[in-house]
């Protein structure tokens, strides 16, 4: 067969039509309170990984959102768990809890 | 109508609004207020958004409206009032006693206690500020930090004490972003060569001619806007306030020192308004503020057909809004009192 | 020798019981790391056996701290444990007596008053030998019969034993439990029955059998008795391996573990197992468990404890706990609960693996400070006690270095806490290397937390302090003056302070030293519920639990005073009343002192 035609390269792009979204869902069965975010950065800010490192708990937040699974488990590694960005979410997410979750994903097979 | 007498406790552009109307239709009015002035917060103010409207102009026209025949009492609390069918009984201070035929509840809103957000340091260090400091300030004419020296760097932080949970506060304040904005713009033009920056969460342009204000900042007057929400602060040897944010928009942690941070605080009920509430029997909603009818129609009514709400005691409200809730307060206890008696 | 069918029952159980108990005990040692074991194999003949017997004795026999708590919880505990006890010991030497043989079958003692009958004996005789086991063997059997009567009543009665809630069990635990309230009834009926046949029994047993023999044919009745009553050990002895009445040999075991083996002992696989059988279920925990308080009582130790025993580790439960130690400090059976449920955590959460840990870019120092001070995460969000931290080293003359004045890397607490040990490993290499760096002989720390890692996991040649025990020396030796113009107020002391240790001591002495003579101080021994060891669980649970808390310390609507950022915050949110950290109040202090 012969190649013919041009396809864009898409690389970067969140394709919410073939992202995952199933942990997600069954994230919302397990842990509460996590959908409440609204990306304010104050976790990110007072973070102490963030502070030495490339580590972005709100943006880990967000590729939950997008199912973007693979880029949440290389993140949530940098997590030290210390939980002040607990202490500073103005709407009380306890993003420790998620992170320490995210961790684990490493180990979990997915579908 | 036929000399009835209303109580309207605040006297605030609410409580003004209201007891210009009512004296015209024929009721005998008192207007009662805490402080030794008129105007609640709006006499604290110096411009007002989006049109940088002086204050005092409208302050004036507010109270030029209030006729001659209304009784203000200055300086005087309630201390304690029952609601009965038909009557509304008030103990003031000192004693007096004040018996009505309605009531309208024009008792505002008080600012956020800045200290409670410690990790600001509104409080500790010498050059955190809140709006109203800012706005008083702008009243002098003069913009200087604690240590008397003209600011080169000011960071506005919204929603200090609204949005927050951790705080208590689940609602939006909904006018301190446009104050933001405001306030950023009157600085530019005493301080032309100042960075003023925003740090936001969301920027509610809500108003009319909100997001105008909004676009001029970014682009006549050069405010810079950074979405991320300041999470601590720390004070240099000189005074100046180090904070620590994430700009959301490139994803890094931001570090940026400024001669002056000022927090916009966020409405929460006035603790007076919760004191006569409870002693009236009037109900609070989750957030504390005093609870009307309905939240679409009927915004003015409580349980009692005799005492209605007039505005910020039930939630942010603009000064337009106020103004407004004030009137149609009024009117709204004025068919009500007709209902009643008829 | 004497012999009869139906001591069997009882011979096959208490056979099962001791293959399966050795095999445990077995177990349990042979697991133990070869260090502990040369330990134990050095202190077996030394005063440690003796302190061990001494403490077996009791708190296995006497159950002194359950006395301590509620002399009706100690009360019953007791009546069981040394009533038995002693019923084995002098029914063995009472059959001595009798049988004149060094060795009798283990039977023989138990059931001895069915193959003895001495009717020459009087029921209320004390001066013969066979008169006074006789009386003691019926006083005992009366102390234990009262003992089981008590137990009766607090299923129904907990509150006159000092506890709100008690504990549910599983049907291992409701069959032997049965077989156990019929053991010794039955005893009693046997016993009487018989001596109503053929005479004998002391002043219960013989008065019992006389009495009912006037209306019920005891001859017919006294065999079947003996009968069920070895059907009832039976049982309970087949069925102790599997329920919690494991707890009164695997709490001897502990107590000898725990003497032997040092603390090193106390985080082995093999002390973790021992523990977790040697809980009582005595339900004291209960109401000590904020958590349980808050409706959750599932997360409570006992109910963690026995979803352990059955092999399980539930994550709600393992994660749910605060880590608060209020459980460790009043089990009287002195389980390591914390240690047990860092133990699970680590199964969850610990095999998970681990980046390495960022490192510090070195910084010019120009002398060596005389304290490295690392503020604590939490501290940079409370700007009120860094500030008064500061000025108070400036007033006192403190030569330092503010290791985390830029922030810092975690101390590795709290990783530790989710159980992923190697990745607070990492942490606590990191931060350790940057505290010796500094050369300074004196690690100060304002955050709880940060202190229990430094001093249990840092290995730190150098003295750690937390700031109220080092504000407490700096007002000793003089280098800071304080007034005594503290109002009363409600002293909170933050868990990683541990509240059983001199720690808590110190801060407690250093509150008394900043208030006016006359004033009081009440204390709060309540976990904020800000903490970090709880992982999982309801927002609506762990809200309700910070609004227990803050109410229980905010007491007479006072203000409160404590030593953690994190509380601090954490109370803050959930109390009207001022809430401050007691360096703010110090500085405070020595500023009026100052003035004046």
């Amino acid at each position: 067969m012969k190649s013919f035609g041009f396809q864009k390269i898409v690389d970067r792009q969140i394709d919410l039509d073939k992202a995952d979204l199933s942990l997600v869902q069954a994230l919302a069965r397990e842990l509460t309170g996590w959908q409440r975010c609204i990306g304010c950065g104050s976790c990110s800010a007072t973070c102490t990984a963030a502070g030495m490192g490339s580590f972005n708990p709100r943006k880990v937040q967000m590729l939950v959102r997008m199912g973007q699974w693979d880029q949440v488990a290389q993140e949530a590694v940098h997590c030290q768990l210390c939980g002040k960005c607990r202490l500073v979410c103005p709407r009380d997410v306890d993003t420790r809890q998620l992170m320490l979750e995210f961790k684990k994903l490493q180990t979990i097979s997915r579908p | 109508m036929d000399g009835k007498h209303i109580v309207i406790v605040g006297a605030g552009p609410a409580g003004l609004a209201a007891s210009s109307v009512l004296p015209r239709l024929g009721y005998r009015v008192t207007m009662i207020d805490r402080s030794n002035t008129l105007g609640g917060h709006l006499s604290k103010w110096y411009q007002l958004f989006p049109d940088r409207a002086a204050a005092t102009v409208l302050l004036e026209q507010l109270t030029d409206e209030v006729p001659d025949s209304v009784s203000t009492m200055l300086g005087r609390e309630v201390t304690g009032g029952s609601v009965s069918s038909g009557a509304v009984e008030l103990t003031l201070d000192h004693g007096e006693h004040l018996s009505a035929n309605g009531l309208i509840m024009a008792t505002g809103f008080d600012l956020f206690d800045a200290r409670r957000k410690e990790e600001y340091g509104y409080g500790i260090y010498d050059n955190v500020f809140t709006q109203a400091e800012i706005e008083e300030m702008f009243r002098q004419g003069q913009i200087e930090t604690r240590h008397h020296r003209k600011p080169r760097s000011i960071a506005f932080l919204h929603c200090v004490g609204s949005r927050d949970l951790k705080a208590g506060v689940a609602y939006c304040s909904k006018v301190c972003c446009v104050t933001g904005v405001k306030q950023a713009i009157e600085l530019r033009e005493l301080l032309p060569d100042a960075a003023i920056y925003n740090f936001y969460m969301d920027l509610r342009m809500f108003g009319r001619g909100f997001e105008e204000l909004y676009q001029q900042a970014q682009e006549r007057y050069n405010i810079r806007f950074v979405r991320g929400r300041i999470s601590e602060a720390a004070e240099s040897s000189d005074g100046s306030v180090i904070i620590k944010a994430e700009d959301t928009l490139t994803s890094r942690p931001l570090k940026l020192t400024v001669d002056m941070l000022v927090l916009l605080t966020g409405m929460q009920p006035a603790a007076g308004s919760l004191e006569l509430a409870a002693k009236l029997g009037l109900v609070l909603g989750d957030d504390s503020f005093l609870k009307p009818y309905g939240l679409t129609q009927q915004t003015f009514k409580t349980s009692y057909p005799h005492v209605v709400l007039a505005g910020s005691c039930t939630g942010p409200t603009t000064l337009t809004e106020a103004i407004l809730s004030g009137r149609s307060a009024a009117m709204a206890l004025h068919e009500s009192l007709f209902k009643l008696t008829n | 020798m004497t012999f009869d069918p139906f001591v069997l029952p009882f011979s096959i159980g208490l056979l099962y019981l001791m293959v399966v108990v050795a095999e445990r005990f077995r177990h349990w040692f042979v697991g133990l790391p070869p260090k502990v074991k040369r330990t134990i194999g050095k202190r077996v003949i030394s005063s440690h056996t003796l302190a061990a017997i001494w403490e077996i004795i009791r708190e296995g026999l006497f159950h002194r701290n359950l006395w301590r708590r509620n002399p009706l919880l100690g009360y019953m505990h007791m009546s069981f444990a040394l009533g038995w006890f002693l019923l084995i010991v002098l029914g063995n030497i009472e059959s001595r007596f009798y049988s004149q043989l060094h060795v009798n079958p283990p039977y023989y003692p138990i059931f001895l008053k069915f193959f003895v009958h001495d009717s020459h004996v009087l029921p209320f005789e004390l001066s013969t030998i066979p008169g006074f086991f006789r009386f003691t063997m019926d006083f005992l059997l009366l102390y234990v019969l009262s003992g089981l009567m008590l137990a009766w009543i607090k299923r129904t009665r907990s509150r006159w034993f000092g506890m709100i809630s008690t504990t549910r069990h599983n049907a291992a635990d409701r069959v032997a439990l049965t077989a156990l309230w019929l053991i010794f009834p039955l005893r009693l009926l046997a016993e009487s029955f018989t001596a109503g046949c053929f005479g004998g029994g002391g002043f219960l047993t013989n008065t019992l059998g006389a009495a009912l023999a006037s209306f019920l044919p005891e001859e017919h009745l006294y065999y079947p008795l003996w009968w069920a009553y070895s059907f009832a050990l039976g049982v309970f002895f087949m069925l102790l391996p599997y329920s919690r009445y494991m707890h009164i040999l695997a709490e001897m075991g502990c107590i000898m573990l725990k003497h032997w083996g040092g603390s090193e002992v106390l985080t082995t696989q093999s002390y973790y197992e021992c523990s977790m059988q040697a809980c009582s279920r005595c339900g004291v925990c209960l109401d000590q468990c904020q958590v349980a308080l808050a409706g959750n009582p599932g997360v409570s130790p006992v109910s963690f404890i026995r979803e352990l025993r059955a092999g399980r580790i539930p994550k709600e439960i393992a994660e749910g706990c605060l880590m608060c130690r209020r459980c460790q400090d009043v089990c009287p059976v002195g389980i390591g609960l914390i240690n047990l449920r860092q133990w699970a955590r680590e199964q969850l959460n610990g095999r998970i693996p681990v980046v390495a840990a960022p490192r510090y870019s070195p910084v010019e120092m120009k002398a060596i400070p005389d304290v490295v001070w690392f503020a604590g995460c939490m501290s940079h969000l409370s700007p009120g006690l860094i500030r008064s931290v500061q000025l108070l080293f400036k007033q006192a003359g403190v030569k330092y270095y503010w290791l985390d004045a830029d922030g810092s890397i975690c101390c590795g607490r709290p990783a530790q806490l989710t159980g992923r040990t190697a990745e607070a490993e990492a942490l606590i290499e990191v931060n350790r290397q940057a505290i010796l760096d500094s050369g300074a002989k004196l690690l100060v720390t304002n955050c709880p937390i940060c202190y229990r890692v430094f001093c249990d996991h840092y290995d730190l040649p150098i003295e750690v302090m937390h700031h109220s025990s080092y504000f407490l020396r700096l007002i000793d030796q003089g280098q800071l003056q304080v007034s005594r113009g503290l109002k009363a107020f409600n002293l909170h002391i933050p868990c990683e302070l541990d509240r059983t240790s001199v720690d808590a001591d110190r801060m407690k002495l250093l509150a008394s030293q900043l208030v006016e003579n006359s004033e009081v101080i009440s204390q709060s021994e309540w976990c904020c519920g800000g903490s970090l060891g709880r992982l999982s669980g309801q927002d609506e649970v762990t809200r309700k639990i910070s609004t227990d808390a803050a109410f229980n310390t905010a007491q007479s609507n006072l203000p409160v005073v404590t030593g953690c950022p994190l509380c601090k915050k954490t109370l803050q949110r959930y109390t009207k009343v001022p809430v401050s950290d007691i360096a703010e109040q110090i500085y405070l202090l020595s500023a009026a002192e100052k003035v004046n």
